[in-house]
This record gives C-alpha cells, sequence and structure tokens, in this order.
C-alpha cells in the first residue's frame, strides 16, 4: 500500500469514526500558512484513541502519530498501526527493552524532512482530569534534532482537544488549532544558538517551556470539573446574550473557547466567575430550566426551525426504524461500552474502537444476511443501505432529542423563582463581560 | 466546492443514485403492482430521494477546517473577537465597540 493511499484510507476512517462517535466536532484554527511545511503537531491526550481520530480527521494532511511501542505488542493491532504509519516510542515506564529511541527519532526526521505532519502527546499518558500533565522534553527534542539533520522550516503547531464528554458515544468535541510556532523565529528570536539540536539541553527546556505554555492556552487546562462546568456556564451565558434569536444548545466549540478564555482571567476575577457560575448552573437545576429559557423569559422568541426538523423526522423515521433494527446489536454493546464503569480516558478508547469494529461488522453481516437468498441485487442494496439507514436512525433519534430539549428549555421557571434567576444571571453576565 | 463532491460522491450521491435505480427497476418489476400503484411508488421515491440529495447539498456541512473559515454568526464573532483581544490583535477599546455592537447597544 502506497503511503498517499493508506494516508486517505486512514483519513476516510478516521472520518468514519469521527462522524460515528460524535455528533458535533468544531475545528478552531488561529492561523493558516503552513501547507507545504513539515509540521510537529503537539496535542493534549485526554481520550485515548479518541484524540487520534479526532486529530487525524481534523489535520489538513496524514498526521505520523508517535505512540507507546505497547500497541505493537497485539499483532493485529501493531499492524494496522504501521499501516497507518504510526511511529512507536519505547518507554521504560512500560518495561521496554531499548534503551533509546534512535528509531523513533530517525522516522520522525525523516517524515518532516519529507514535508509531513508528526503528531506527538507530549505528556506521554492520558488524563481523566481536565487539566494536563506535565510536558515532556519528546516533541522539542525531535523539531530541535530535525533542524540539526537539516530539515528546514519546521512548525510546531500546538493542538487542543476538548470533549463534552469524552467517552460518550455521540457526544459533541472541538479541536482548537493554535498559532504556530515558527522554530527558525524561536532560535533567531531566543539568542543562543542551539548547539547539537536534540542533545542541547538548555535549548530543549526552553522549547519544551514554550510548547508547554502554548499548548496550554488551546487545551482545557482547568483545576477541577466543577470548575470547568461553572465557567463553562458563563460563557454559555455570553454566548446566548450575543444572539439570543438562536436556537439552544450554544455550539459546543464556542463555549468551551470562551469557558477557556475565562479560566485564563487572573485571579481574583477568575475566583468570582467560578462562584458565580456554579451558583447560577445550581440555581437552573434546581429550576428545571435553561439559561436560554431564563434570557427570552422576557421576550420569547419564536423560531420555526423546529417546523423542518420535525418534517424530516417524519420523513426518515421508516428507514430510522429499519436503520435501528439493522444496527440493534452494535448500538447497544457501545452504548453498554459507554456506560462501564472504567477510566473514561480508557472508555475514550474502546467506545471509537467497538463503535468502528462493530458497526463495520455488522454492515457486512446486514449486506450478506440480506442478501441471503441468493440474490446480488438485494446484497448490494443493503450494503449500500446500511450507513443511510445508521445515518437516518442517528439522524431522527438526535433531532427528537433536541426537539424535546427546546421544549423543555423554553418552559419558563415560575414566576416565583424568574426574579431570582433573572438577578443572579444579570450579574453572571456582568462579570463575565467585564472578565472579558 | 469541488473538494466537497469529491470528499462525498462516493459515499452519498452514488449510493443514492444506485439505490433510487435498483428501487425504481424493482416497482416496475412488481407483477401484483397495478399500473397506476407504480406510477405512485415511483413518482413518491423519485421526489423523496431528490429532496434528501438537496437536503444533504444545502445543510451546512463542511469539512471540519473549511468550516472555520465561514465565521460570521454574532457567536463566531465572539470568539474572535476574544481571542484576538487576548492575543493583543485587537486594543481594549476595539474590543469595547465589538462587544457593545454585539450586544445591540
Amino acid at each position: 500500500m502506497s503511503d498517499r493511499s493508506s494516508g486517505g484510507v486512514l483519513r476516510r476512517l478516521a472520518r468514519m469514526a469521527a462522524n460515528l462517535v460524535y455528533r458535533d466536532i468544531d475545528v478552531h484554527v488561529a492561523s493558516t500558512g503552513a501547507a507545504d511545511r513539515p509540521i510537529l503537531a503537539v496535542s493534549n491526550h485526554f481520550g485515548g484513541l479518541a484524540d487520534g481520530v479526532l486529530l487525524v480527521d481534523s489535520s489538513p494532511r496524514r498526521p505520523r502519530i508517535v505512540a507507546r511501542d505497547v500497541i505493537w505488542k497485539v499483532s493485529l493491532v501493531g499492524r494496522l498501526a504501521t499501516a497507518a504509519g504510526m511511529i512507536p516510542v519505547h518507554r521504560a515506564a512500560d518495561g521496554a527493552a531499548r534503551a533509546t529511541n534512535d528509531e523513533m527519532f530517525a522516522a520522525a526526521y525523516d517524515s518532516l524532512r519529507e514535508g509531513e505532519v508528526v503528531l506527538i502527546f507530549p505528556e506521554g499518558v492520558t488524563q481523566d482530569v481536565p487539566h494536563m500533565a506535565e510536558v515532556k522534553t519528546g516533541a522539542a527534542r525531535i523539531a530541535l534534532g530535525a533542524r540539526e539533520s537539516g530539515v528546514e522550516g519546521i512548525c510546531i503547531q500546538p493542538v487542543g482537544v476538548h470533549y463534552e464528554n469524552k467517552a460518550g458515544f455521540r457526544s459533541r468535541a472541538l479541536v482548537n488549532l493554535g498559532p504556530l510556532i515558527d522554530l527558525d523565529e524561536w532560535v533567531a528570536e531566543r539568542g543562543e544558538p542551539v548547539v547539537g539540536g536534540a542533545d542541547d539541553r538548555a535549548a530543549v527546556g526552553d522549547l519544551t517551556g514554550l510548547v508547554n505554555t502554548k499548548l496550554r492556552h488551546v487545551a482545557p487546562d482547568y483545576p477541577d470539573w466543577d470548575q470547568a462546568h461553572a465557567l463553562e456556564t458563563v460563557a454559555e451565558v455570553l454566548l446566548t446574550d450575543v444572539d439570543v434569536a438562536a436556537p439552544p444548545p450554544v455550539q459546543y466549540g464556542d463555549v468551551a473557547l470562551i469557558g477557556s478564555r475565562l479560566n485564563r482571567v487572573a485571579e481574583p476575577e477568575r475566583g468570582q466567575l467560578v462562584t458565580l457560575g456554579a451558583q447560577y448552573q445550581e440555581a437552573l437545576r434546581a429550576s428545571h430550566t435553561s439559561d436560554h429559557a431564563v434570557a427570552t423569559a422576557a421576550n420569547p422568541v419564536r423560531s420555526w426551525g423546529w417546523v423542518l426538523d420535525l418534517v424530516l423526522a417524519v420523513l426518515l423515521l421508516p428507514f430510522a426504524l429499519v436503520g435501528m433494527v439493522a444496527a440493534a446489536v452494535p448500538l447497544l454493546l457501545v452504548l453498554i461500552a459507554s456506560r462501564l464503569r472504567i477510566a473514561p480516558a480508557v472508555r475514550a478508547t474502546v467506545v471509537p474502537g467497538l463503535a468502528m469494529l462493530l458497526f463495520l461488522g455488522e454492515w457486512v453481516l446486514f449486506a450478506l444476511q440480506t442478501g441471503e437468498g441468493g440474490s446480488l441485487q438485494v446484497g448490494l442494496a443493503a450494503a449500500v443501505l446500511f450507513p443511510f439507514l445508521v445515518a437516518a436512525l442517528f439522524f431522527v433519534a438526535e433531532r427528537i432529542a433536541i426537539l424535546w430539549q427546546r421544549w423543555r428549555r423554553r418552559r419558563q421557571p415560575s414566576s416565583a423563582e424568574l426574579p431570582a434567576l433573572q438577578a443572579l444571571r444579570a450579574e453572571v453576565a456582568a462579570k463575565g463581560w467585564a472578565a472579558l | 466546492m469541488s473538494s466537497w463532491i469529491n470528499d462525498n460522491l462516493a459515499f452519498i450521491f452514488v449510493p443514492l443514485v444506485a439505490v433510487w435505480v435498483i428501487v425504481l427497476v424493482d416497482i416496475v418489476g412488481q407483477p401484483r403492482l397495478s399500473t397506476r400503484m407504480k406510477w405512485i411508488w415511483g413518482l413518491g421515491c423519485t421526489v423523496l430521494w431528490p429532496l434528501m440529495i438537496a437536503y444533504w447539498i444545502t445543510r451546512p456541512v463542511q469539512g471540519r477546517i473549511e468550516r472555520t473559515q465561514v465565521r460570521t454568526s454574532p457567536r463566531d464573532r465572539l470568539v474572535d473577537a476574544v481571542l484576538d483581544h487576548e492575543d493583543g490583535r485587537i486594543d481594549d477599546s476595539e474590543m469595547a465597540t465589538i462587544v457593545n455592537e454585539l450586544r445591540g447597544r
């Protein structure tokens, strides 16, 4: 399989898996202009396999992912990883027999020399908390080593991956591509020459510090989940304020970006925002209402977008019902997997992997079973229809869920609760706008 | 637009047209259906499929990166302004102007 074709297949599979597992993926790009330059992408690692799927899907070019060599210990998975162009890294913590990672560095240098994208998770481990672990030196050593070996024009691309629910099925995510770090410019601005590339400890330390700062700027970096949810509530208030007429829910990517910005506000304002956000969140929960309902209580907004959703849902309902029968087994198993009592980061690996395997398997089985009578036509039609039926199932289920949520969110709080909610909301908004 | 067509041609248009043809052939070949019912079924399929294709074409779904280049809603403008302000690309007064405009003040 040629490199180009394996890249194409990999990206198509990633696109399929991403569309299957997530109902909405936002990509935010801070800067463009490195279309043909070698890029070392560095990303936070909250979601295991889910991170890889989202990053391959969102990347403008097929990235070569630097991954722990434990993946290659499972024969079939290792073969797939090799076919996907992944680069193994050996770590003593994983019981690696090898003393060095010379092959990994050489493969990464070669890829960058070819103008490819190399993706590394510089924390080295997945996280279940909403902030990053210590950034290790691997990314800086690859970048400086490649430059030393003659690769020109290297850019480092910090990428933050945000999840609404990283282990959930049909959840939402944001891929946040931050400003590029031009390695040559950084070396020139640093003032001191880099001697020995990856062996220049001072330069590696400085560059790791820069990668750490830039990566934390684009990735979630909250002290804990409660504070993350409180600041995202404040973000939702501000986003609703600027477009009250837009139907809920607010786009997850926008909430994550504004929430992260509020998280970077200096103390004591940040602490006040967290307190107010948490209070408002709790008040909404206690009143069984939503921010949109409180914001529009004085001037209810009438929109007819739901009629189109309803018509489409009714039109597609027969196909969705057939889809539910056709994909019942994989759907049930994936939903069970998404609720397993295991570490969320492990679930974030299990859910997309299992979803791809089961749905692809069921696709083949559905076609074979339907055409079992010897009818090639029927089998072919079943094979062609399966993705459409599954898409119709997701579409109808999610439209109904959104319509239900809209109806619930439009339910106004009681007249006794409303003044207090509006006053609290006004306080949250005032503090939020002042912080920006 | 052309990349969008290339990305989606194999997965959306070709299967839909293929299924449409198969269904039409099947309808015409049904011995138990009257000619009138064949016309009704045929018309139903011929209208429903193009409607769905038109929906896929017109719905606001693009490639992951391309989608970010169409940022015109007030919320998009707020996000861009907030990040630009933090990175120093716009100053306090420009930020205040944008926020006031977005909030209708």
